[in-house]
């Protein structure tokens, strides 16, 4: 029976490509993918130029996961220049967690074990994007079909240039065949412990015991953030009696906003146009800044992010999400006093309250 | 990208370029052309009016929508072009006369430029402008190359050296002058300080640290607790996941931008754009009671310009006394009701937008990255995007929070 083999004469791109970059990767050569979809490069219109690169466009065509490369073929008398390499592709595209496990060689001269450096091997297990993976094949094809199979190490490392990238020496052997891709460190030490926990049923029992060390942590955790919780809040505190004088009714004659408190107890008190007497705080309900009282404009205004609020305390402009608080004020006698130790929050509907103002 | 198209196919590429610049052109001029033809603003015919116009362009809702971003993406787009010397060495000096030169001119940009706690401010906007110019020269020296088929400025280098004594002799270097360039700045400024603080008179107006000034400009426009502990926390696990999400293996070990743009730009906008940018927003244009000034506007506490807000149910709900907005029926009662027109779009925007990104523009990406990747991606991402948003509709719209929810202490 007179050997034959195929040869690639045209290629094309049918539609539908999702732009994976897969094909350039195979085939660099022939394939140029663009921002909207996969072109021919012109030179690889014709047979002279894609017949050398057959074992390529076939990968690359295997390995498009929409499957819209297409090509033609020739029957070629006589041995495949590249058929070394084509099983090589083979091999490599068994599923390496396995070990690297490659088929037997035809002629019985089995590859040695690929680059030992586990740097190597990782980057070669890296170099694959995710299109190629499908066909298995090095990521990294250089100039797979210019040296012939079984070429010595010499030739292979004078033809990768020396600016290539790091994984290029390597993946040029895969390539050759002179040597195949060794399992990279992760799934070797996987594959040893799946074949580990086969053979001693340890798989199971570890299990438990990592669920049961996993919820003792967490209860731990649990435990410790309960108890830290009750931190948060001071038991003591040293504070200045909340109560305070703030003068006679006859103090307060005008509708206004009164600043003598605002430094020694941060509280406004404000006259309010329907004769309402409150204890405004000065604190902003945004970031707990300290606004001003602009007469003028008739506004509290924030100096660290702008929040306005209107004479009555509500936010009116910037952040503040809500208006400002209120203080418990009341008469003893006829005097004013403010409790701050209480607060009226209008947005809760507490500035109704009878102890959050005064009728003057 | 430019390609070579293959014989047979039509070979007619638009000119994208050309028309994006265009289009820049016209929007950068939009504020100027409308303001001088409609508006009162003078031409700039003299330094008063010159700095007049400079002030009311410099409002944000202008600058930054009509300056600062068209900068940017032309930034972006030409950074062929604008990295070369030629071209760099001249942009340099000109901002620099005008950067320096308006201290002449104006008494107030003066008074800004000269407090001690702003002159790491120039350090940065220089340091950033110069750092930013390296890296995009040698990305387009890059792609310049990698188009014609030429090697890398980094490839031919080896990259490794040893830890002792390349790399501990660089640090030992680098703190030497380090040290010295802080020990020479402590001796030669005095550190700002002011007068024990007071209640009763807080420093009007009250700004941050200068590297925080961004993040004190995110918290005019959101909750505390969004702009001070949710942003900034997507910040941080944004920058941790990028390694994470991206499996583009260009662009490794040399300076790219056309073999990674989606990536490059998204890093230059949330860094120059949302930070930087901001940071001299609070600089040069926050003044007392964190309005905005010009830069050569006096610094008056006295102007206050009304602002009042108003919330996304607000709009919705009461339109009638806003321009005809909404549906003027008035607030529901239940809270929950009332903000379900900002709870609707904040989760559309925040959930959605991801999904209808990986359908559609970003389905390469989704694709290429998987969905765990993609959707970490897209959340930071559009979250992001949010930001500006919500900055330009409190611009124009005047708009407060899109769910306002105080009761339970929840604005957004």
């Amino acid at each position: 029976m007179a050997t034959t083999h195929e040869q690639v004469v045209k290629v094309w791109i049918e539609p539908g490509c999702i732009v994976c970059d897969a094909c350039e990767t195979d085939c660099p050569e022939v394939f140029e993918v663009t921002e909207e979809t996969c072109l021919i490069r012109p030179e690889a219109k014709s047979a002279d130029f894609t017949k050398p690169l057959t074992p390529s466009i076939q990968t690359a065509a295997e390995g498009c996961p929409v499957d819209v490369i297409k090509f033609d073929t020739v029957e070629v008398e006589g041995e495949a220049p590249w058929a070394g390499q084509e099983e090589e592709a083979a091999a490599a595209g068994a599923p390496s967690g396995g070990g690297g496990g490659g088929g037997a060689k035809k002629g019985g001269w089995e590859p040695p074990e690929g680059p030992p450096d586990p740097a190597w091997a990782g980057l070669l297990e890296t170099s694959h994007t995710s299109g190629s993976r499908s066909s298995g094949g090095p990521a990294v094809r250089v100039r797979s079909t210019t040296l012939p199979a079984k070429a010595p190490i010499e030739a292979v490392t004078a033809a990768v240039p020396d600016d290539a990238p790091p994984d290029a020496l390597s993946a040029t052997m895969v390539g050759v065949g002179l040597a195949r891709p060794s399992a990279s460190t992760a799934e070797s030490i996987k594959a040893k412990g799946e074949e580990k926990a086969r053979k001693t049923g340890v798989g199971s029992r570890i299990r438990i015991w990592l669920l049961l060390g996993w919820g003792g942590l967490l209860f731990c955790g649990a435990t410790v953030g309960a108890a830290l919780q009750a931190f948060i809040v001071p038991k003591v505190t040293k504070e200045p009696p909340s109560i305070f004088k703030a003068g006679k009714l006859a103090d307060f004659p005008d509708v206004a906003v009164y600043e003598q408190f605002k430094g020694s107890q941060q509280v406004w008190i404000v006259r309010q146009s329907d004769d309402k007497l409150v204890a405004l705080s000065t604190i902003c309900t945004h970031l707990g800044c300290i606004p001003n009282w602009w007469p003028g404009d008739a506004k509290f205004k924030c100096p660290c992010h702008g929040s306005g609020f209107y004479m009555n305390g509500i936010n009116f402009e910037g952040p503040a999400p809500r208006p400002l608080e209120r203080h418990r004020i009341y008469l003893d006698g006829d005097t004013v006093m403010v409790d701050k130790a209480y607060l009226y929050r209008e947005e809760k509907g507490q500035w109704d309250d009878a102890n959050s103002y005064v009728m003057v | 990208m430019e390609t070579t198209a293959p014989a047979g196919r039509s070979t007619y590429r638009p000119p994208w370029r050309l028309l994006i610049g265009a289009a820049l052109v016209i929007f950068m001029a939009i504020p100027i052309v409308t303001m001088v033809i409609f508006g009162d603003v003078p031409m700039p015919t003299s330094i008063d009016k010159f700095k007049e116009f400079t002030n009311r362009l410099s409002v944000p809702e202008v600058s930054l929508t009509f300056f600062f971003t068209p900068l940017f993406v032309a930034g972006f787009v030409f950074y062929k072009e604008w990295t070369k010397p030629v071209v760099a060495i001249p942009l340099g000096i000109v901002f620099t006369i005008f950067y320096f030169g308006s201290m002449v001119i104006d008494a107030n940009y003066f008074a800004i430029l000269e407090k001690p706690d702003n002159v790491p401010i120039s350090m940065m906007l220089f340091g950033t402008g110069f750092l930013m110019w390296w890296a995009m020269r040698q990305a387009a020296i890059n792609d310049e190359n990698i188009r014609q088929g030429k090697p890398l400025l980094e490839g031919s280098k080896d990259d490794k050296v040893l830890v002792w004594p390349d790399l501990v002799y660089t640090e030992l270097i680098c703190i030497v002058i380090a040290s010295a360039i802080l020990v020479i700045w402590s001796i030669v400024l005095r550190a700002p300080l002011e007068a024990p603080a007071n209640p009763e008179g807080p420093p009007n107006p009250s700004k941050a640290p200068w590297y925080f000034l961004g993040l004190q400009e995110m918290l005019v426009y959101f909750d505390p607790w969004m702009a001070g502990v949710v942003l900034p926390t997507m910040i941080i696990t944004g920058l941790i996941g990028m390694p994470y999400c991206d499996t583009n293996p260009k662009g490794n070990g040399y300076y790219t931008v056309s073999q990674r743009p989606f990536i490059i730009f998204n890093w230059m906008f949330g860094f120059i754009v949302l930070w930087v940018v901001l940071i001299v927003f609070g600089t040069f244009l926050r003044g007392p009671n964190w309005n905005f000034y010009g830069p050569y506007e006096p610094w008056d506490a006295s102007i206050q310009p009304a602002m009042t807000n108003i919330n996304l149910s607000d709009y919705f709900w009461n339109g009638e006394n806003l321009a005809g907005f909404g549906l003027g029926v008035g607030l529901p009662e239940n809270m929950w009701l009332r903000e379900l027109p900002g709870i609707i779009f904040t989760l559309a925007f925040c959930f959605g937008l991801p999904v209808l990104l990986a359908r559609t523009v970003m389905r390469r990406m989704y694709l290429q990255m998987g969905a765990l990747r993609f959707y970490f991606m897209a959340i930071h991402f559009v979250i992001m995007g949010m930001m500006p948003l919500k900055m330009v509709l409190r611009w124009v719209l005047t708009l407060k929070y899109f769910i306002y929810l105080p009761e339970l202490n929840f604005n957004l």
